[in-house]
């Protein structure tokens, strides 16, 4: 049977190294994952996951990583827009420290928002609160290491955006805010997402920059990753394979929803 | 409404678009803002939107300063790249201007719906209010545009080089339908142009823009019969050229002696002169005032003949445009060495530098 003639060619090469791209880097760690935790029988899974120290630990992991997302998809739009619209002295340097927190080994990262949100920090001890050894100091550590992919994946769309659109709608009378929402939000919408999803998912997995600035205190500040060190630590491997496949699972779950509203916001594909 | 625009300057940089500009556009006037790229015309349109700021001066609707954009008076601007919102429909697009208005002001939903299908049926569009903009064709987006501007029922209408991104067919369709379109609304509309054809055909007035500053400003017909400046003589139409110098009061140019009537330039000085192609005679015999040139091409389609030549003094191109019926009795062929003779000229400095040819005399 011919097969049917496409018009690209090289489809069969290219797919077949993407699998076995993806296979050997992705699927391949995650799949022996999975087989470990396997052979875990119902009631040691039951007993992981139902520890309330694994709950408080995922609650706290969630919650943190949604926030430092949602200050970022904020915050990273603000840092975005005055890159891109804007020229001032040092815009340069300003532009290349937003990829710092790529940079630097996240332990450092930590080590230094410790030591500065340290309740005799430098800013720790002029805040009437504490933010070292708390579940906040979890929440800076998740947003220092978020933002740049807000302003990255940000940035070139706003860069890309038609200025003569706000231009017409500000000749149809509409104020600044009104252009904002309606004529520029709504074309940074999938950008401001895929921003976000990338924020929340590299918080979720985030270790090193935790460790030092949460105090890893036991139901207060632990968060997964944390519980699975510990885990591997005092060998038990079934324990901390299960609760590896459980991040695993929810992390897929939530990013796989987000794809999916996001190829609902993709442009022309909203119609009425 | 009355446009007024008080000595507007406008720099950019070290680059001066706008000097001392100067300008009154009564209620109802179409008016094209020509000139070639560079001359400050997109900018003195920009400035009467309010996108952009004058350095100097300031601009008047209607007889109310006109600060910036912000102020929210209207205008209708229509974009040369149509500048639709790319994420809404057409009929979004539409209903923008009336969407955005403050909640007092805000047209019913039922009103809005009504006044979009009124403006798209006008643009002939109202079986395209669902499509999104990158369905449509260039000059369809650009009518989508102008009826985005018309909905909010502007003061004055101003378009940035509208049909500048069409093709020629669309392009000569839309200029009839615009100058139809504003005998309909009577909107006092400006539009910026760089081709001269399409200001003569549409406009009420023509206003030449040059270096920032205004070089002319009249009807079709004056800026084309009576240039103002030897600029707009080569810019807008067809133009042969003579230069020679003043002698005995009358043109000289090479042998040739040309009386013009009531020149202003001084004995002696370096002029140019100008004429249009179908002021230029085509005789067989010579005669006082007549130039020796050679035909190199000839052009016999439609009912004009453009006859090409070669000034003998200075191997010059020139042209000549006349009825196919005098070129046949003419009998006239490529190489054959005929005169030509100017049936009307106009003189302006020739202020090119001075050539060692200049000097013979």
């Amino acid at each position: 049977m011919a097969s049917p003639t496409r018009s690209l060619p090289g489809f069969g090469l290219s797919l077949g190294l993407t699998l076995a791209y993806l296979s050997a880097i992705v699927l391949l760690p995650l799949a022996a994952l999975v087989v470990k935790a396997s052979g875990a029988t119902a009631a040691q899974v039951w007993h992981t996951v139902s520890d309330p120290r694994v709950l408080a630990s995922l609650r706290l992991s969630l919650l943190a990583s949604l926030g430092g997302a949602l200050l970022n998809l904020v915050f990273g739009v603000l840092v975005a827009w005055v890159l891109v619209r804007y020229t001032f002295p040092g815009q340069r340097v300003v532009d290349a420290m937003v990829d710092l927190p790529f940079a630097l080994p996240t332990a450092v990262a930590g080590i230094a928002l410790t030591k500065l949100y340290a309740p005799e920090g430098w800013l720790g001890h002029l805040l009437p609160f504490k933010v070292a050894y708390t579940p906040l100091g979890v929440l800076v550590a998740l947003t220092f290491i978020g933002l740049p992919f807000v302003v990255r994946t940000v940035q070139p769309v706003l860069e890309e955006l038609d200025a003569q659109e706000e231009e017409a709608a500000a000749c149809l009378g509409a104020s600044r805010f009104q252009i904002l929402r309606r004529v520029v939000l709504p074309h940074l919408a999938p950008a401001l997402l895929s921003g976000f999803t990338l924020a929340f998912a590299r918080a979720l997995g985030e270790y090193g920059s935790v460790v030092f600035i949460s105090g890893n205190l036991p139901f207060r500040t632990e968060i997964p990753p944390l519980l699975i060190i510990s885990k591997l630590e005092q060998y038990d491997y079934i324990g901390a394979t299960v609760l590896a496949t459980l991040l695993l699972l929810i992390s897929f779950a939530l990013l796989f929803a987000i794809n999916r509203l996001q190829a609902r916001l993709r442009p022309g594909a909203a119609r009425g | 409404m009355s446009i007024h625009i008080d000595s507007v300057s406008k720099q950019f940089g070290s680059f001066a678009a706008l000097q001392d500009v100067s300008l009154a556009i009564p209620e109802g006037q179409l008016v094209a803002l020509l000139g070639p790229s560079g001359s400050g015309k997109t900018t003195l349109l920009r400035i009467i939107a309010g996108l952009e700021a004058p350095d100097a001066g300031g601009v008047r609707i209607h007889g109310d300063a006109k600060p910036s954009i912000h102020a929210r008076r209207k205008v209708g601007f229509v974009f040369q790249h149509y500048a639709l919102f790319s994420h809404m429909t057409v009929f979004e697009n539409v209903a923008f201007g009336l969407r955005v208005r403050p909640r007092w002001d805000r047209p019913s939903k039922a009103a809005i719906k009504e006044r979009v299908q009124k403006v798209l049926a006008m643009v002939h569009l109202d079986w395209a209010g669902h499509r999104m903009p990158d369905q449509l064709s260039g000059g369809q987006r650009q009518r989508v545009a102008l009826a985005r501007a018309l909905a909010i029922e502007p003061e004055v209408l101003l378009l940035d080089e509208p049909f500048g991104a069409l093709d020629a067919q669309v392009r000569a369709e839309l200029r009839q339908w615009l100058r139809r379109l504003h005998e309909q609304t009577g909107l006092t509309s400006v539009f910026v142009t760089h081709d001269q054809e399409e200001a003569m055909e549409v406009a009420d007035r023509i206003v030449v823009l040059h270096e920032g500053r205004i070089e002319q400003d009249g009807t079709p017909q004056e800026v084309y019969d009576h240039p103002a400046t030897s600029f707009i003589y080569q810019f807008i139409g067809q133009v042969n050229r003579f230069r020679g110098r003043i002698r005995d009061g009358h043109f000289q140019v090479g042998d040739a002696s040309v009386s013009v009537a009531g020149h202003p330039h001084e004995e002696g000085t370096r002029v140019e002169g100008y004429l249009r192609p179908h002021d230029l005679d085509l005789a067989l015999e010579r005669s006082p005032g007549a130039l020796p040139a050679t035909i190199t091409r000839i052009q016999s389609t439609g009912p004009l003949a453009r006859v090409r030549l070669a000034a003998a003094h200075d191997q010059s191109d020139l042209e000549a445009h006349l009825s196919t019926e005098d070129l046949a009795q003419l009998s006239l062929a490529v190489g054959q060495k005929i005169f030509v003779k100017p049936r009307r000229l106009d003189l302006f400095p020739d202020t090119s530098p001075a050539t060692a040819e200049d000097w013979v005399i």
